[in-house]
């Protein structure tokens, strides 16, 4: 039998930041994809978070990780929001899409 | 344990609990009170500056003393009240300018003040913040408010595709934040900059973690303040954003991402300075060449500034790359200043209006100086300013930062420095050529509005008699740096 060690959760949680970072700047289609990577983003932080919280006995990392979660609800809504402006302007939520201004 | 609520602790943290009560007013207000939106618009402005006004008076009958609050989650300084200060005061100006083109767009929905105060009760918990949870959740109900106003004019494709830019690059950029702020508690046990401080003091510092870390936390906040290789969202923002949220955005979150990154750096990463002076130099060098060159070629006006914050915030990095006392000192002068001018200049952009639409482009100030030449000289004055010509307020504020560099032996980066800001100067100078020698076909006729015209001789006056009142705002700023490094 394998042990879980603290590594293994720094690992599995740096493949998940590194899938969200990729999923934002690799995708040319969806909008949507593109919130679920953020969120990818912050549930690899929270994995952090945890895991380091039983590793040093601490529970602020725990205390750390509501907070994150709550934002990040927070954060979703506002995603969505915006995401329905754009798609009330343009009718399309392609990323493509947003070249009115040349960046 | 039961000290967490406790009277001191309470009026430390009056002026927000005030504002976000203000806040919970407000908003049964906007829904249920009933008559024209154009009536209403003006009674909500109102009651947002008073709001703002209150908050102000309960910050400064508070006084300077230097306390840490809330099991070392609230800091109160010298610092935290010139900040909190400035970032209030910015705030009612802009409010005040912005009345005009709110009714020129059409942006009456009271959402609007409400979202403005929420953003600034973010900025002053962040100002506040000793501790990374403070900070996050300050700098979140700062960005979440700001992507909103961003997006505001519903009907805009500009602006919406303004907010989503801004919302996903903020968002990366929080990611990167909580990700470093994760590692650090991981290898410290602790996200209080008062305990991060002394834990680095007592370990050994050859982590390449720690220094994977605080990359991470550098870039998030330079993300936050338009550093340069992450400024890609700034022009784009500036421009699609309504007028008055790009001044908002040009002035008050850059003094609150400052404040709060002065505080990271000099009191909780101090004893690592070695790690990130380096970056600091080469992000600040950088994004002070990215603004030159990159406003050389710009026609709109908006851009143009988003540039020039560029470079500003470039300067102000630079001489807080050196963790020396000066270079703090230095640096608050500089927003100081950069606040005045850059308050000056959308105070402007927001009186250009001609048939009811705000000008942009800028060949369309042409012959501005025969038929507004107010607008024309006092424009100019805060042009040249910024462009850092010697008796005006802009050229100190160039002065100490180079000379801190110079006291910090880093004679080769003010070089650098100085050579970048000759190119900037170029730009600045170009408009005021376009308002000066430049001929029209037609004549602007622009509706002068009083509230925004006393703003902007205030700042030009601010930015002219600066000489007379420099001695005492810098020994201000000296205390103040003081207080934090020795």
């Amino acid at each position: 039998m394998l042990n879980i060690s603290l590594a293994h959760y720094l690992i599995l949680s740096s493949i998940v930041f590194t899938i969200g970072i990729f999923g934002v700047f690799l995708n040319r289609k969806n909008l949507i994809i593109i919130l679920m990577s953020i969120e990818l983003m912050l549930l690899a932080v929270n994995i952090n978070f945890i895991a380091f919280s039983t590793h040093l006995n601490l529970i602020l990392g725990q205390v750390f990780a509501l907070f994150v979660l709550t934002v990040a609800a927070a954060e979703a809504a506002i995603g969505l929001a915006i995401l329905v402006v754009f798609f009330r302007s343009r009718g399309s939520i392609a990323v493509d899409d947003a070249n009115n201004m040349k960046g | 344990m039961n000290s967490l609520i406790d009277n001191s602790n309470l009026i430390l943290a009056l002026p927000e609990i005030f504002l976000a009560l203000w806040l919970l007013i407000f908003i049964p207000l906007g829904v249920y009170s009933g008559g024209s939106l154009a009536v209403r618009q003006s009674y909500f402005s109102l009651f947002a500056v008073i709001g703002l006004l209150g908050t102000f008076l309960i910050l400064l009958s508070g006084g300077y003393k230097a306390t840490i609050a809330f099991n070392d989650l609230i800091v109160s300084d010298k610092l935290v009240v010139y900040m909190k200060s400035l970032v209030l005061v910015a705030g009612i100006l802009i409010f005040s300018i912005s009345e005009r083109y709110r009714s020129l767009e059409k942006l009456f929905i009271f959402e609007y003040p409400v979202l403005v105060l929420f953003s600034i009760l973010g900025m002053l918990i962040m100002i506040s913040s000793n501790d990374f949870i403070t900070l996050y959740m300050g700098l979140e109900l700062q960005s979440l408010s700001l992507y909103v106003l961003a997006a505001m004019k519903k009907d805009s494709k500009n602006s919406s595709e303004a907010g989503l830019k801004y919302f996903i690059l903020g968002a990366i950029a929080s990611g990167f934040l909580l990700f470093g702020v994760s590692l650090i508690f991981g290898i410290t046990g602790t996200t209080s900059f008062t305990t991060l401080a002394t834990s680095f003091s007592n370990m050994s510092l050859n982590q390449p973690l720690l220094v994977f870390a605080i990359i991470m936390i550098l870039s998030a906040m330079a993300f936050k303040i338009s550093i340069a290789p992450f400024h890609m969202w700034t022009p784009d923002v500036y421009e699609g954003a309504p007028t008055s949220i790009t001044a908002f955005f040009a002035v008050v979150p850059k003094i609150a991402a400052f404040a709060v990154l002065m505080r990271i750096l000099f009191i909780a990463f101090y004893e690592i300075s070695f790690i990130w002076q380096q970056i600091l130099i080469v992000m600040s060098i950088l994004s002070i060449f990215v603004g030159a060159f990159g406003a050389l070629l710009q026609t709109s006006i908006k851009r143009l500034m988003a540039y020039s914050t560029i470079s500003n915030v470039g300067y102000v990095l630079l001489s807080l790359s050196l963790a020396t006392s000066i270079g703090l000192e230095s640096s608050i002068i500089y927003i100081t200043i950069y606040t005045v001018s850059t308050l000056g200049v959308f105070a402007f952009i927001l009186s250009m209006e001609k048939e009811k639409v705000l000008l942009d482009k800028i060949s369309s100030f042409s012959g501005l100086s025969k038929s507004h030449p107010f607008y024309a000289l006092t424009f100019t004055i805060l042009l040249l300013s910024l462009a850092g010509l010697p008796p005006l307020a802009g050229f100190f504020a160039k002065f100490y930062i180079f000379r801190s560099l110079i006291i910090g032996d880093m004679l080769w980066v003010a070089v650098i420095g100085i050579l970048g800001s000759v190119v900037a100067a170029y730009y600045y100078l170009k408009i005021i050529k376009i308002m000066y020698l430049d001929d029209s076909e037609e004549l602007l006729n622009i509706n002068s509005n009083n509230y925004i015209k006393y703003v902007l001789g205030f700042c030009a006056f601010l930015v002219i008699s600066f000489i007379f009142f420099a001695d005492s705002l810098i020994e201000f700023c000296i205390n103040i740096s003081k207080a934090i490094v020795l």
